[in-house]
């Protein structure tokens, strides 16, 4: 087991909605890891490096708080082609 | 500082004659020139044990500062990944995987008629999870930069006023501690790791691990490499993508030394004690 689809973990609902609420609004958070330890954000292109700023840490707190081990920014953008 | 010095010329005196498990980082490779400017070329070996487990640059920085220094050298070849204790990968992983080393290093070092077998422990080192000092202790294996008091940051120093490359090479454990603990350590999960991080050191990346979630490689970045990340998100991706894993990740708290030991309860933690254990 490598990814949950959105919806069936429940934390994912949750941790968009924090998302938005940090102002975050174009983002998706998938589950994944062999123990779906990870919350992977995906985010457009032109929003990556919003997260890699120390204003983005009260978010990760709460993103961990939500019960994650990990929580990352997947560096294939949303918007990328397949 | 100077103290700490000569205390460190009298133990290695006192050795006589010394084998150092030599695995080319700052500590070993500090250890075995110094035992080197003591005990002359005819009383120190260093040796390193190869396996999938060791990083191709780690090999290349252990063989090249021997031979630009004139440090007697040898590698061998370890098997830890055959025994399935090891390859399991518990919390006490590294117990395995010394035991085999320091097995093979004892031999040796008879062979050569040399007295001490050593590791590249400083004093830093106290007080982390380290199961392979269990392995050290079974085998007598003294640690004579954590008996002088060393710390990390006074080997840098002095390891720069010899010339050595290594001074400020960031810290370098295994390849298989890329990986969590209860993941099994593969040869090919240690070669997806290795050509991960080799690809990212190609880009100019130096304090980072690509860690091992089975199809996904989460990356911990130090904050001094935020700014040059921000210019290669794709060419990172790419990387690791191009060394077999589906989705590249970056973690967002960043390179943590250890962190893999943060998961660890804190009953299974074996920790080092400090100097006369």
């Amino acid at each position: 087991m490598t990814n949950q689809p959105s919806g069936r973990d429940p934390r994912v609902a949750e941790a968009e909605r924090l998302l938005v609420r940090y102002g975050i609004a174009a983002g998706q958070v998938s589950v994944c890891g062999p123990e779906n330890e990870i919350a992977a954000i995906a985010l457009p292109a032109a929003d990556l490096r919003q997260l890699l700023d120390d204003a983005a840490d009260p978010l990760v707190g709460e993103l961990h708080g939500l019960g994650f081990r990990y929580v990352a920014l997947d560096l294939a953008p949303l918007d990328t082609e397949p | 500082m100077m103290e700490k010095r000569e205390r460190l010329r009298q133990i290695l005196t006192g050795c006589e004659s010394i084998l150092v498990g030599y695995s080319g980082g700052v500590d070993s490779v500090f250890l075995a020139r110094i035992a080197l400017d003591v005990l002359g070329p005819g009383n120190v070996l260093a040796v390193t044990g190869k396996s999938a487990s060791l990083a191709s640059w780690m090999e290349d920085s252990a063989r090249d500062v021997a031979y630009q220094f004139g440090i007697p050298w040898l590698e061998i070849g370890t098997d830890e990944l055959a025994d399935p204790r090891y390859a399991a990968n518990p919390t006490n992983r590294c117990y395995f995987c010394k035991t085999e080393l320091w097995a093979k290093l004892a031999i040796i070092a008879r062979q050569h008629g040399l007295r001490v077998v050593a590791d590249g422990a400083n004093a830093d080192d106290v007080g982390d999870h380290r199961p392979g000092a269990v392995a050290g202790a079974e085998h007598d294996v003294r640690s004579p930069l954590l008996e002088a008091g060393l710390r990390k940051a006074e080997i840098r120093t002095w390891s720069r006023e010899l010339g050595l490359p290594t001074w400020d090479q960031p810290a370098a454990p295994c390849l298989a501690s890329r990986l969590p603990y209860g993941l099994a350590v593969t040869p090919e999960r240690l070669r997806q790791v290795e050509a991960a991080e080799l690809g990212l050191r190609e880009l100019g990346f130096r304090e980072f691990r690509v860690r091992h979630h089975g199809e996904v490689a989460r990356i911990e970045m130090a904050s001094v490499e935020l700014p040059r990340l921000r210019a290669h998100f794709a060419a990172v991706r790419d990387t690791c993508v191009g060394a077999g894993f589906r989705r590249a990740l970056l973690d967002l708290r960043g390179y943590r030394r250890g962190a893999l030991n943060e998961a660890v309860p804190a009953e299974q933690l074996v920790q080092l004690g400090g100097a006369g254990r």
